[in-house]
């Protein structure tokens, strides 16, 4: 019995030993990589155009930057090998790599970062997020690998700001192409876009982290219909759709084992936008009332199928500076009725939810707060909005009570500091603060202004937030080592490979 | 015959002026600007100001007008916004998806609906006849779209004989080409075919009720001539007037089909350039199919005088 036992605990131990070493196989060379992608990018370049589906397609194969995301929202090194700050946080100066390459052939170096940013800040450029280097007040080139960026005060963002996908680096010889035909560092180059159907990468052979990429080829193709994407995964003909597989088909294609979804964040947050100069929405009580009238797990359950995180705040989870103020407003429909009546309104009010139709989650969230609020009186008609539409109406003039659409931008907080901005928020003292914040150097008191921050939008109860909107990549099972969560704007293929 | 060309060109002119004029009044009445659909949402006024002034979205509409209508008799047909190359290039190479859709599926549609009309027709209140329209009630009911996708889900997914969807080009594959257009073009054909079998029905039913028919049967030609030579080309016109009206249907049905099966098709290039507002390709490509259904409409006509040599025109 005894040497069974023993017997069985030896062939226990084989068979997890052969499983774990089987868990983490090594990565393979070679291959191709077809990507299922919804939106074309209307161009390739990601400085003079904000299309996500932009930087989905080049940021990180095609083009790169200073510095960049890794998978856990930590910033890291790139083409810069290490970077410095000065004392008093004005002064950055980059080490870049050495024998690093354009896919044109040439040799990248400082003079590059300094035409990049020039070119970024110069107003000419026309580029939409100027925003982020308007505090540069110089680019030096001291010798051919290293730059110093003086700035005009000290940026928190500023590193956060260099690995966008606004901030890649490009040379002067080929920046007119950047549109048509960008010409990166990155590991893989452009071989062909066909308009209106597919952009193809090939393996850039002198790329400078040595054993990467391992495809050989990839293929980003454009199928706008959602069921056509799947049609095509179940096919074979996509191997990959890396963004806004709907919740119910993930949920289904979870269940085949010929395929897996993973299940991540991304920076989308979700949020019921609130017009703060409308009646009643000005009254901080009516919107404390409808943030206790829905019901987030409920809501998640039933526009995402369960995916997505519920967030408290303007923040996603992947963001280092997060918090969870989930709590702050539990679901309570007798506190949102109690609210409402001090507020002066016992018997709710009427109001518009204008709902971008192109975007699902948008609609369905929006129908289920529309029924969870009239639960408490507050009684919405649903007015569904074309996109360019919404864009005009209630993103530029500001004509709407209240919307439901998901913020992309990563860590982008500091849209609650722009009075201007569609959901009309003034509150100067989170201004001020904003502006401590990105001023300040140390990390652990940058950290607490940014907990205050997020803690200030909760307690105004300024949109109702809902969740951060899932990844859900969904693939093929031989496609490994995609990204799980997505702290960037980017499908980045570098470390993908097919098991064989 | 040249006084009947010369009237017909001149409305194709008049048509395309007044297509031209409507289509700019809507771009510029619909909300959304192009400028902030490139820009994005957090872009400043100033940037925005810049580059509505690069676009010339800045000068009065009738100067607009005005400018694209010189291009547009240079031959010019301008560039697109989202996609940075010329309009007529974008439109040629995106024609060599569209035109074979839409032969293919008027093949698919005129062979399939014809001889099922005959068939029901001849064998009316019959089994057969029930048979038929029973198919063309489904084909009536059934959207494109979804007959696409349910033909993906049986000749894509289960059975794997051909792609779910996507094109290759003509001159690297033509096989691979063509094999990637079929199924679009019978969700399409199908469709079509659906219609043009009750009509060519009714048609036979009707001619087949005439005294020269019982005539010729009368005088002992075979029923064969008689279907063919003596009914059916009287009955083919009406027909031929819907697949007209169809033919010019074509690109909306494309729009649909081409979106379901992402075929870079003119359908999806201008589906999509409306949801980037870029203005010059919805322009470029309106006045195209306009232009499509205006010689459309002439072939047709010249086709009847082939049919029925009675009919003259003056």
């Amino acid at each position: 019995m005894r040497r069974f036992l023993f017997l069985g605990s030896a062939f226990l131990t084989i068979f997890l030993l052969a499983t774990l070493s089987y868990a983490q196989p090594k990565p393979v060379s070679g291959g191709s990589l077809t990507i299922a992608q919804g939106v074309e990018p209307p161009g390739l370049d990601p400085t003079t155009a904000t299309s996500a589906a932009i930087p989905r397609v080049v940021y990180g194969n095609v083009l790169e930057g200073l510095v960049r995301i890794d998978r856990d929202g930590k910033i890291i090194p790139a083409l810069a090998r290490e970077y410095k700050i000065s004392k008093d946080g004005k002064e950055y100066t980059f080490i870049l790599k050495k024998g690093v390459k354009f896919h044109d052939g040439k040799p990248f170096d400082a003079e590059d970062v300094k035409f990049t940013f020039e070119r970024l800040m110069d107003p000419k450029t026309n580029i939409p997020n100027i925003k982020y280097y308007r505090d540069i007040e110089s680019v030096e080139v001291a010798d051919s690998h290293t730059v110093k960026f003086k700035l005009k005060n000290i940026n928190s963002m500023f590193l956060f700001n260099l690995a966008r996908p606004d901030s890649i680096i490009i040379n002067k010889q080929t920046a007119d192409r950047l549109k048509t035909a960008p010409v990166g560092t990155g590991p893989f180059k452009l071989v062909e876009w066909v308009r209106g159907d597919r952009v193809i990468l090939a393996k850039f052979e002198e790329y400078h982290q040595k054993g990467f990429p391992y495809l050989d080829k990839v293929t980003f193709k454009f199928i706008g219909d959602p069921s056509a994407q799947i049609a095509s995964l179940k096919a074979g003909d996509v191997d990959v759709i890396g963004y806004d597989v709907s919740p119910e088909n993930a949920l289904l294609l979870e269940k085949d084992p010929k395929f897996k979804v993973l299940n991540g964040y991304t920076t989308t947050e979700v949020i019921l936008s609130t017009n703060q100069t409308r009646k009643p929405f000005d009254d901080v009580r009516v919107r404390r009332a409808m943030v206790h009238a829905i019901d987030r797990s409920a809501l998640i359950k039933g526009a995402m199928s369960g995916y997505g995180t519920p967030i408290g705040s303007h923040m996603d989870p992947g963001n280092p500076y997060y918090i969870d103020l989930t709590s702050a407003y539990p679901y309570n429909p007798t506190k949102a009725k109690q609210l409402l009546a001090e507020a002066g309104y016992p018997n709710g009010f009427e109001a518009v939810i204008k709902l971008p139709e192109r975007f699902a989650y948008a609609k369905r969230s929006g129908e289920i707060i529309t029924d969870m609020l009239s639960q408490v009186g507050i009684r919405l008609k649903i007015e569904l909005t074309e996109w360019g539409q919404w864009i005009d109406r209630v993103f530029k003039n500001a004509d709407f009570d209240l919307t439901v659409i998901g913020h992309s931008e990563p860590f982008d907080i500091d849209i609650y500091a722009n009075p201007k901005y569609y959901f009309r928020y003034d509150n100067p003292k989170f201004q001020e603060t904003l502006k401590k914040a990105e001023m300040e150097p140390d990390p652990k008191l940058r950290r607490d202004l940014y907990v205050a921050l997020q803690k200030m939008i909760t307690e105004d109860a300024v949109n109702g937030f809902l969740f951060v909107m899932p990844s859900l990549p969904t693939m093929k099972k031989e496609v490994m080592n995609w990204w799980k969560d997505y702290p960037m704007t980017a499908q980045d293929v570098m470390e993908v490979w097919i098991q064989k | 015959m040249i006084t009947y060309l010369l009237k017909r060109t001149l409305i194709l002119f008049l048509t395309l002026l007044l297509v031209s004029i409507a289509i700019f009044a809507v771009l510029m009445v619909i909300p959304g600007d192009p400028a902030q659909i490139i820009l994005g949402i957090h872009a400043t006024p100033e940037t925005l100001r810049n580059l509505r002034h690069q676009m010339g979205l800045d000068r009065p509409v009738t100067i607009q007008y005005l400018h694209y209508m010189k291009n547009l008799a240079l031959g010019d047909l301008g560039r697109s916004i989202t996609y940075d190359v010329s309009i007529t290039s974008l439109i040629i190479s995106r024609l060599q998806v569209t035109i074979p859709l839409a032969i293919l599926s008027l093949i698919f549609a005129v062979s399939i609906s014809i001889p099922m009309g005959i068939y029901s027709s001849l064998h009316r209140n019959r089994l057969g006849d029930y048979g038929v329209m029973v198919f063309s009630q489904v084909g009536l009911a059934v959207p494109a779209f979804w007959a696409g996708i349910l033909l993906i889900l049986l000749f894509a997914v289960t059975l794997q004989w051909l792609p779910a969807g996507g094109f290759h080009a003509w001159q690297t594959d033509p096989i691979k080409a063509l094999r990637s257009l079929l199924l679009p073009a019978f969700s399409l054909g199908f469709v079509r075919a659906a219609v043009l079998t009750r009509m060519t029905r009714s048609s036979m039913l009707e001619v087949l009720g005439e005294d020269y028919i019982r005539t010729a049967r009368s005088k002992g030609l075979p029923k064969r001539r008689v279907v063919y030579k003596h009914a059916f080309r009287n009955a083919i016109i009406p027909v031929v007037t819907i697949v007209g009206l169809q033919a010019g249907d074509l690109l909306a049905g494309a729009i649909i089909i081409e979106n379901v099966f992402h075929l870079p098709g003119v359908g999806r290039l201008v589906f999509e350039a409306i949801g980037q507002r870029d203005l010059p390709v919805i322009q470029g490509v309106i006045l195209l199919i306009a232009v499509m259904i205006v010689v459309i409409n002439f072939l047709i006509d010249v086709l009847y005088r082939y049919l029925d040599p009675r009919i003259r025109y003056k």
